[in-house]
């Protein structure tokens, strides 16, 4: 531009009137966001459209992606959409940046080769070895041996032979992100130039057949690991492990900021000590694992302040009193998962020191001195609620509500309103649980946890970024149109709502048909 | 050799030369212009929106001139699930949290200035006020008057159904 250019002045323009502006900022947005976008006017519309089908999956009308061919870059298909598009795509030149596919096919391995400048990432859901001849492997691993930008590759039930391995050893060098999903890994992972691979810093091995000693060498080989994710067929050889983390070089202290050991068959023990290893972990995925008393005490004394993610989902030894303490003392937790939460944990009890099981966890954090312990034992009761206020999703199974006649409802439901940022919810308690105490004579009515107007409902409007609620996990619910219309009012944010709103068939209808504009119902 | 930019309410501001040549239009102006450079006038910027963008261009004066091309590195698969693609660093971060104006004539002064990373993080930081919010949300916020004729709207939304997370 000249200087002359600079002078002229027009008038005022925002950039959210520029297409090319639009376009910038287009492509930081979600494809969700940008269905939004468009909806605005025209112009956003016009400029903000075709990024839209820069990305494309399965659901999309086939005829239109194929009219948009020329503006695809990641493409995402299943079988049936994957015949439709075959031609068009095998006229693509180095233009798909990201390609996703069910199954390995003799044109899959020519669109690769023919985006072999541009492709940044393979994913390949299922590959299937019966019945397809040997050298299909061999001319894939070929072809992605020759993506000279290949960062990211995700194969699930690979299958590497000795035949393989030189390509695979050279396609490692460049990734940033390797998956291997039950693969069948016929030699060894490690290359054998013991170069370590630099550039990896997302490693997903998911239950291959492949020796888990010869795994952990692989891992050993990736000394720039943020993200891992290690389950294993057999058990996970704990204490090398342990050993690995704790010996990095001081120059390069472990960087893992996501641990991700579903199923792990590791003892709770072991669990703690690689907890420990990892000061800065922000996600830890322990599903199915034996994470417990241990585990749950490394978690709050050295990494309550920079968890931002856990799950502690089918953890057999993860107590309600647990996951009331991390909750408690993780400030910052954005995605929480666990299953059973005694709500009588969650009611702050008269006499703290009586029955006040999350202590010996909180009590971890404080530094120990007797003489303190009442009044620390106060500040922590002052300050019953739970910490983690930033968190967007949570899943929660409550347990024994309302087995006294006691504010119990109230209690979980001010606490939900606390988390003012909530994107998704899904809580679940069980029928049966009530039905156990059925028999405590009472006069009042017992108060269920059953999103009524009147009933708790109303003290929820705080959760204004709410965008999924899931019920699935409530049965015998009887909402109405009434709270139907509410929720259309006070969250406005709230797109999909799963699990079964009403037990009546007309009532659900009628909410059906009040809520089918704005809100998705599965 | 400091280089004088004035803006639009006159004001002057002295900034080095590594500092000016963050904007691709000053590096070519300057480099014409040689040594005897006369005070680059900048009328369509006021001197708050000035100040904010030498101080940016101050900050990162050290990077290596364009980063963009890696970005397009780290963009990666438009993510099916909600939340923006890259985070900022924190001085970036702070530094773009401003009201909705200044925003606005940051992003266009680093359009017009041709200021790649400034531009970059202007378009994220607009961006990241747009999520979640629908049609009519941003329309509100922005004020923006909505143009369809009826039904237009919905069928757009019926159109692009498809790319909505499951």
């Amino acid at each position: 531009m000249t200087e002359s250019g600079i002078a002229a002045a027009g008038k005022q323009q925002t950039p959210i009137q520029l297409p090319e502006l639009l376009i910038l900022i287009g492509r930081h947005l979600s494809q969700d966001d940008l269905t939004s976008c468009v909806r605005v006017c025209h112009a956003w519309h016009n400029a903000m459209e075709p990024l839209l089908w820069t990305t494309v999956n399965s659901c999309a009308d086939m005829t239109a992606v194929v009219n948009n061919i020329h503006r695809v870059q990641s493409i995402d298909i299943d079988d049936t959409s994957f015949t439709i598009l075959v031609n068009p795509l095998l006229l693509l030149h180095n233009q798909l940046v990201h390609l996703s596919v069910n199954q390995l096919s003799w044109e899959v391995q020519q669109i690769l080769i023919h985006n072999s400048d541009s492709l940044q990432s393979f994913t390949c859901r299922i590959i299937n070895h019966h019945g397809r001849p040997d050298n299909i492997f061999l001319a894939i691993w070929n072809a992605l041996a020759n993506i000279s930008h290949l960062s990211v590759l995700h194969l699930k039930m690979p299958c590497i032979q000795p035949a393989h391995y030189q390509s695979f050893s050279e396609i490692c060098e460049r990734l940033t992100s390797l998956t291997l999903d039950s693969g069948l890994i016929l030699c060894r992972l490690r290359s054998p130039t013991k170069q370590p691979l630099l550039k990896m810093r997302r490693l997903e091995l998911i239950r291959n057949h492949a020796s888990s000693r010869d795994q952990l060498q692989f891992i050993e080989q990736c000394p720039n690991l943020e993200h891992l994710t290690w389950s294993l067929i057999q058990d996970i050889p704990a204490q090398p492990f342990i050993f690995h983390l704790s010996t990095l070089p001081l120059d390069r202290p472990c960087r893992i900021v996501s641990l991700d050991l579903v199923g792990a068959n590791v003892m709770d023990s072991d669990f703690a000590s690689i907890l420990n290893c990892l000061s800065n972990v922000k996600r830890v995925i322990a599903t199915e694992s034996a994470f417990g008393e241990q585990s749950c005490e490394r978690v709050i004394v050295s990494t309550a302040g920079s968890l931002e993610e856990l799950d502690l989902r089918k953890c057999l030894f993860v107590s309600s009193p647990m996951i009331h303490a991390i909750l408690m003392a993780c400030k910052n937790l954005k995605r929480f998962w666990a299953d059973d939460l005694s709500v009588q944990d969650m009611i702050k009890p008269r006499n703290p020191k009586d029955r006040w099981p999350q202590w010996k966890y909180i009590s971890y954090t404080v530094p120990l001195d007797p003489r303190l312990d009442d009044s620390i034992v106060a500040t922590y009761t002052d300050d019953w609620q739970w910490s983690c206020t930033g968190l967007e999703e949570l899943e929660l199974t409550f347990k024994e509500l309302g087995h006294h006649l006691d504010n119990s409802v109230d209690v979980v439901y001010d606490q939900l309103a606390a988390l003012i940022r909530l994107k998704r919810l899904a809580i679940s308690w069980r029928s049966e649980d009530e039905k156990r105490t059925i028999f405590i004579p009472s006069s009042q009515p017992r108060r269920r946890l059953d999103f009524l107007v009147g009933n708790g409902l109303e003290r929820l409007s705080t959760l204004t970024s709410l965008r999924e609620l899931d019920i699935r996990g409530i049965d015998q619910l009887r909402m109405t149109v009434k709270e139907a219309e509410w929720m259309v009012e006070h969250w406005k944010s709230l797109r999909i709502i799963r699990g079964k709103m009403t037990v009546d068939m007309n009532e659900e209808a009628m909410i059906w048909r009040m809520l089918c504009a704005s809100i998705k119902m599965t | 050799m400091p280089i004088i930019l004035q803006a639009y309410d006159d004001k002057e501001f002295k900034v080095d030369k590594q500092t000016a040549e963050r904007s691709l239009v000053l590096k070519s102006m300057i480099e014409r212009a040689g040594d005897s450079i006369a005070p680059i006038p900048l009328p369509k910027l006021s001197s708050l929106v000035l100040e904010k963008v030498i101080m940016f261009c101050k900050h990162h004066k050290a990077d290596q001139v364009d980063k963009s091309k890696d970005y397009e590195d780290i963009l990666g698969p438009r993510k099916m699930r909600n939340g923006l693609i890259r985070d900022m660093d924190e001085w970036d971060k702070e530094f773009i949290k401003v009201d909705k104006d200044l925003l606005m004539d940051i992003v266009m002064a680093a359009n017009f200035l041709d200021i790649k990373n400034l531009l970059d993080i202007g378009c994220l930081a607009i961006a990241y006020m747009l999520t979640g919010k629908t049609p009519e949300e941003i329309r509100a916020t922005f004020g923006i008057p909505k143009d369809f004729a009826p039904g237009e709207e919905e069928r757009i939304e019926q159109e692009h159904a498809w790319a909505l997370r499951p």
